[in-house]
């Protein structure tokens, strides 16, 4: 009823009330995929992509744009416009909690990260948690929830031990995490999870809470990713045996910043899918864009970057269908940018939501 | 004295206070040898190039590029630099590497970054602490081992240089060091003295007390100077005087030696003393009692050093300006600046660079609405403010990313050239050292990177980072 | 006999011991101490996929063999307490005998590749003793396999605890309201003894024993090994009474082991009479223990005396080797130092069929001495761990 009510509201930055189709034409446009079409149009109607081809589209409004166009950017954690509310801290296990209930659209917190290229972000429980619930897909830009329980947020972490709460050590956790598994039924959260069918994010830190949080994925059949393991380059072989994916934190510890780049390459090397979060890192909302160039300028591929921003955060969310790259069929969260999206060095010219234009840059010398 | 050989020895009546103060404590051969430091002429004029007449020697490097940015919004295309002994001796389109001599290629060669604002290679406790004073030197904190992992994350992202202080907790803190990044060894021991007017929910009335407090420190600093140049010059005056009675004595040593026999035998039978007379000359002028703090703060009002000031709150910053102006040779340069633009126009006038942070804006944060973010550096540079950018001294791995800040700035608007001169000429210029490092000329030293594209572009790799001429960083290795 | 010269001259004519996977080698040794009591001269072991396949004495060092002075079996740890701190043990209660050490293990610490440098092969992991009933045991080979799972290897089972005043140092009453599940009992000895007590006689009363209780009930029976950190006389007297009461009572003989049995020297009688067996811990610096215990480095030498069996013990601290050394400056004999790092507490563990001395089919856990062992002027040059060089002697 709540999430109703915040939907009807109409969505924060200013949309263009027009739904017609649109076509927008620019030198570059980046798949997401590593694809770069050159001089290409990409028409937009309903709020999805119709086409992208080099060929001009007849009786539709073409938008010239002077840049590069690429898939909105998608954070695997967010945790700015929720607050502490992703954390029931009087339990350690509500695996059924849905996470779109933390969603506030009104904050102001997500125009920057709009206005940095970030179209859909992923909710999950906070690191206190054992079984925080089910994380939603939502849109700041539009004040949407794009998906509910998209994926089931477990805590490993020595963050999730309590100090007076039950468990305090890592294996009454697990044991605690085990009868939930086993006592779940049919249907429920943790027990799709088993099945496959819903992706999990596993959070964990060192490289001892890494391997075990695989371990626990092998005995019950999980697949989604790990989050944080900022020294995964120890554990390629591990990882890449398990079929999970990571996902870096962006945080402002000095000594994790520096293993995060090491381990992207050699996730990268590994054929291991990798992406990013945006979550309050002292940059704020620039922090996803400056953990991609910290990489990029220690060897990664400006491709490669560009996929764990876009296409594989889609696929570790289990959205790939319908986000992370401009394909027929896709939403039309789409990115104007003067330069190419993964360089630091260029702005934002139009962020684009469900089709709908939902920031817009000043010309030139923007100022407040 | 600034110590390093190239600085010309202006000779300031501090710096012969601060040498006698040396030798109070510490006995005359100390004074002694630092008079003595000899300074080094102007560098001499680079031989013409003979390459081939050139031996092949260690200390020999040879680079090529496709373009060579020479200073920032100049660059040269398809370009070799020959360095000798740690400086380039030549650079041409039609040098050719000498036989044998070790020869790096790349796309771009650029002047190094110096990061203006860092703690890198710093002791952590010595950078946090409020235990300093003005007269506390950075490079006492110096930790090269403790912090060697900072400092090769920071030989491979090419920023070789960088401006350290202690002391980010106390009001004025003491002198700041430039050093290299390859083994934090000081290039410029004395290169800034730092103060910071940040305490974020403070009260208005004790935010502006803290600029008076500075302010009081500076008139105190400058009264001192003052007081220690008076006494210089008495004791000029003092010692012509003695000198010129001397003389006379010496001349008429006889006439006056006479006519003093004459009045003791006089006074002795007269059963008195005879009372000398007392000349002016007989009492030398006694020195200011020597005060370290007060000395080394004086630097900073002379305008000897730069003094760099943490300040962000506009309240602060306008009372900064205000007592800062009768100040005239002191050299101000503010650090962080979010609410900068207030005073853009003052900042232009007066010449006061800025060291700028990007950092996201925090609206309803302790700067207000006044914080433009990440914009910031734009916004002042088209004021015409010289922006520099720094990492901010919190954290000494931050000092990592300058060339992403750098290139951060651009993407919200600060203009590209303007942002490269924010990281090696600006730092350069405004720490005395230009004459040696941020620009890529012929008798500079050798601080130079070799890189795969342009030097902010996020898709470039570091190639080769060259500090003093030696390669302490290459790609591959 | 015959079969060892045919060995010694097969492994004399083919002098090659170039490892393919890196666990087969040819080590040669001056001396090897077994640990049984044998000693070889002038010894040729062959160690091939991580086992001793062959030891023979009187023979020259082959061509590619690493050579030693002496080689000995890796030393065991049995009370290495490298686990994760408080994260090992779960507090929510005091009495958690199904808590497995496996979980409060982290492997990329840089502590064990320590342990492994220094000659110590294997480790007992408990539980922080934080909990008067802190969980199970378990034996780790101190290098090899990333996972707890590749390292462990199979042992009697051993439930693991405190009794002293560890187990209730967290623990308060509660002024008003309990705010913690740390406002509880125990809060003194008395209390940590009580709770010892009442797990065992609720265990053996209970008509319907839960899991929990299952591990205790196998614990009085003997089945599963009961080992106690009782540093000072007080503590462990009320191990061995307890012990003696459960028997008294009928609920069955335990099999106790008392771990960090600093002041065992004091009372030995009723360990003996009790067939008790000690853990020593490291000699403290200034004579006094945790505790308060008072220790020396005579207390192997009394156990010794008493016919104790007795093991000793690093506490994770990397030189094992000299508490070996310092117990024979106390005055027990070399080979009865080896004998106390090396099979006894293989022995005491239940590991003994794979680990603990230098013999055919026993793992290949073998240390290379530049010397006489446990001399302060001899270190180890070379440590294998399941045929694996943790420390390479070239």
């Amino acid at each position: 009823m709540l999430i109703s009510c915040l939907i009807a509201a109409a969505p924060l930055l200013g949309a263009t009330a027009a739904d017609d189709a649109f076509a927008l034409r620019a030198s570059h446009v980046h798949v997401g995929n590593g694809q770069v079409v050159l001089d290409a149009f990409v028409v937009v109607e309903d709020g999805v992509v119709k086409s992208v081809s080099n060929n001009a589209p007849r009786g539709v409004r073409v938008v010239e744009v002077d840049g590069h166009i690429a898939p909105g950017f998608i954070s695997l954690r967010e945790t700015l416009g929720a607050g502490s509310e992703n954390a029931e801290r009087t339990r350690k296990s509500t695996p059924t909690a849905d996470l779109s209930f933390a969603f506030d659209p009104t904050s102001p917190n997500w125009k920057g990260l709009v206005s940095e290229g970030v179209t859909t972000v992923l909710l999950p429980a906070g690191n206190s948690q054992i079984a925080g619930g089910q994380a939603a897909i939502v849109s700041p830009a539009a004040g949407e929830v794009l998906k509910r329980n998209a994926v089931v947020t477990l805590g490993l972490s020595r963050a999730a031990l309590g100090s007076s709460t039950a468990p305090t050590s890592f294996a009454g956790l697990y044991a605690h995490l085990g009868e939930q598994f086993a006592a779940a039924p049919e249907g429920s959260p943790l027990a799709e999870a088993k099945a496959g069918k819903v992706p999990v994010m596993m959070r964990a830190v060192t490289r001892s809470e890494v391997h075990r949080a695989l371990e626990f994925a092998a005995a019950y059949g999980l697949k989604g990713a790990v989050i944080g393991a900022p020294e995964a380059d120890d554990l390629v072989d591990e990882l890449k045996a398990s079929g999970l994916a990571v996902v870096f934190e962006s945080k402002a510890a000095p000594a994790s910043s520096k293993d995060v780049v090491k381990s992207a390459l050699a996730l990268s090397k590994a054929e291991v899918p990798f992406a990013f979060t945006s979550d309050a890192g002292s940059q704020g909302p620039l922090g996803m864009r400056m953990q991609a160039a910290a990489c990029m300028r220690a060897g990664l591929d400006a491709g490669a970057a560009l996929r764990a921003m876009t296409a594989d955060a889609a696929r570790i969310a289990g959205v790939d269908a319908t986000h992370g790259t401009i394909a027929t069929g896709r939403a039309a969260d789409l990115v104007v940018w003067s330069g190419p999206p993964t360089d630091l060095t260029s702005r934002v010219h139009s962020v684009y939501a469900g089709g709908h234009l939902v920031h817009s840059a000043h010309a030139h010398g923007a100022h407040q | 004295m600034r110590s390093y050989s190239t600085r010309p020895d202006r000779r300031s009546p501090l710096r012969r206070l601060r040498n006698l103060g040396i030798a109070l404590t510490a006995g005359a051969a100390l004074t002694a040898a630092s008079l003595a430091a000899q300074d080094d002429p102007a560098p001499e004029p680079a031989p013409e190039p003979a390459p081939e007449a050139v031996p092949a020697a260690p200390s020999l490097l040879f680079l090529r590029a496709n373009k060579v940015i020479v200073s920032p919004g100049k660059s040269l295309d398809n370009m070799g630099l020959l360095v000798r002994d740690g400086r380039i001796v030549a650079m041409g389109t039609d040098l050719a590497a000498p036989e044998g001599v070790e020869t790096i290629e790349g796309e771009v060669i650029c002047a190094a970054f110096i990061d203006p604002w860092s703690v890198a290679g710093v002791d952590a406790s010595s950078a946090r602490t409020d235990r300093v004073d003005t007269a506390s030197r950075a490079t006492d904190a110096l930790d090269p081992y403790g912090q060697d992992e900072v400092l090769d994350d920071l030989l491979e992202s090419g920023v070789l240089m960088l401006r350290v202080e202690i002391g980010s907790a106390a009001a004025v803190s003491g002198v700041g060091a430039v050093i290299r990044a390859d083994g934090a060894v000081p290039v410029l021991a004395d290169a800034a003295i730092s103060a910071r007017l940040y305490a974020p929910g403070l009260d208005p009335v004790s935010r502006v007390g803290q600029v008076d407090r500075l302010a009081s420190a500076l008139g105190g600093a400058k009264k001192y100077a003052d007081d220690v140049a008076t006494y210089e010059s008495n004791l000029k005056t003092w010692e012509e005087e003695i000198a010129k009675k001397e003389t006379e004595l010496a001349e008429d040593f006889k006439k006056a030696k006479k006519s003093r026999d004459k009045k003791v035998k006089e006074a002795k039978e007269e059963g008195e003393e005879l009372k000398e007379k007392k000349y002016k000359e007989d009492k030398r002028p006694r020195p200011p009692k020597f005060d370290a703090k007060k000395a080394s703060l004086a630097r900073a009002v002379g305008g000897e050093v730069p003094m760099v000031i943490h300040v962000e709150q506009a309240l602060e910053l306008r009372e900064l300006l205000r007592v800062t102006r009768p100040f005239t040779r002191m050299r101000l340069v503010l650090a962080g600046g979010r609410s900068a633009l207030l005073f853009a126009d003052e900042l232009a006038e007066r010449g006061i660079p800025v060291i700028v942070t990007p950092a996201p804006s925090s609206p309803g944060g302790d700067v207000g609405e006044m914080d433009p973010g990440f914009a910031l550096a734009g916004e002042l540079s088209a004021r015409g403010v010289e922006v520099l950018i720094g990492s901010g001294a919190t954290s000494a791995s931050a000092s990592r990313d300058l060339p992403l800040l750098a290139a951060a700035a651009v993407g919200h608007g600060l203009d590209e050239d303007a942002a490269f001169h924010a990281i090696t000429a600006g730092p350069a210029r405004v720490f005395d050292l230009q004459s040696k490092v941020g620009s890529v000329r012929r008798g500079l030293h050798a601080d130079l990177l070799v890189l795969s594209g342009d030097p902010l572009s996020s898709s470039t790799r570091v190639l080769a980072s060259i500090s003093g001429g030696k390669v302490v960083h290459q790609a591959g290795n | 006999m015959f079969t060892s010269l045919i060995l010694s001259a097969a492994a004399a004519a083919s002098g090659s011991s170039v490892p393919a996977d890196g666990t087969s080698w040819t080590i040669h040794a001056d001396k090897v101490y077994t640990s049984t009591g044998k000693v070889h001269e002038s010894a040729l072991i062959v160690v091939d996929g991580g086992k001793i396949r062959a030891i023979t004495p009187g023979v020259e060092a082959t061509r590619d063999a690493l050579k030693a002075a002496v080689v000995t079996a890796g030393m065991i740890d049995a009370s290495a307490r490298l686990n994760s701190g408080t994260a090992s043990v779960e507090q929510s209660s005091e009495v958690t005998p199904l808590i497995s050490a496996e979980f409060g293990v982290d492997l990329f610490s840089p502590g064990w590749g320590r342990l492994a440098r220094t000659g110590i092969t294997s480790a007992f992991i408990t539980p922080l003793n934080q909990n008067c009933i802190g969980g199970m045991g378990m034996v780790l080979k101190t290098a090899g396999d990333r996972s707890v799972k590749g390292r462990t290897v199979e042992g009697a089972p051993m439930i693991c605890g405190a009794i002293g005043s560890q187990p209730s140092q967290r623990n308060s009453s509660a002024f008003g309201r309990p705010t913690s599940f740390f406002n509880r009992r125990p809060t003194t000895r008395m209390g940590v003894e009580w709770e010892w007590r009442k797990s065992f006689f609720e265990a053996a009363q209970a008509k319907e024993p839960d899991a929990s209780q299952k591990v205790l009930l196998d614990a009085l029976a003997g089945k599963v090994g009961v080992f106690v950190q009782a540093w000072a006389t007080q503590d462990i007297r009320t191990a061995v009474f307890l012990k003696e009461e459960m028997a008294r009572e009928g609920f069955g003989e335990m099999r106790l082991v008392i771990d960090a049995g600093a002041e065992a020297w004091r009372e030995p009688a009723m360990l003996v009479r009790t067939n008790t067996a000690v853990i020593l811990p490291p000699v403290p610096a200034q004579g006094r223990t945790t505790d308060g215990a008072l220790m020396s480095v005579e207390c192997a030498r009394v156990l010794r005396d008493n016919g104790i069996s007795f093991a000793l013990s690093g506490h994770g601290g990397s030189r094992l080797d000299l508490q070996a050394g310092l117990a024979m400056r106390g005055g027990i004999t070399r080979e009865e130092a080896l004998r106390a790092v090396t099979l006894t507490p293989a022995q005491l563990l239940g590991v003994d069929g794979r680990v603990g001395s230098v013999e055919a089919g026993k793992d290949a856990d073998l240390i290379l001495w530049n010397g006489e062992p446990f001399e302060a002027t001899t270190r180890p040059v070379g440590v294998l761990v399941g045929g694996h060089l943790a420390l390479d002697p070239r």
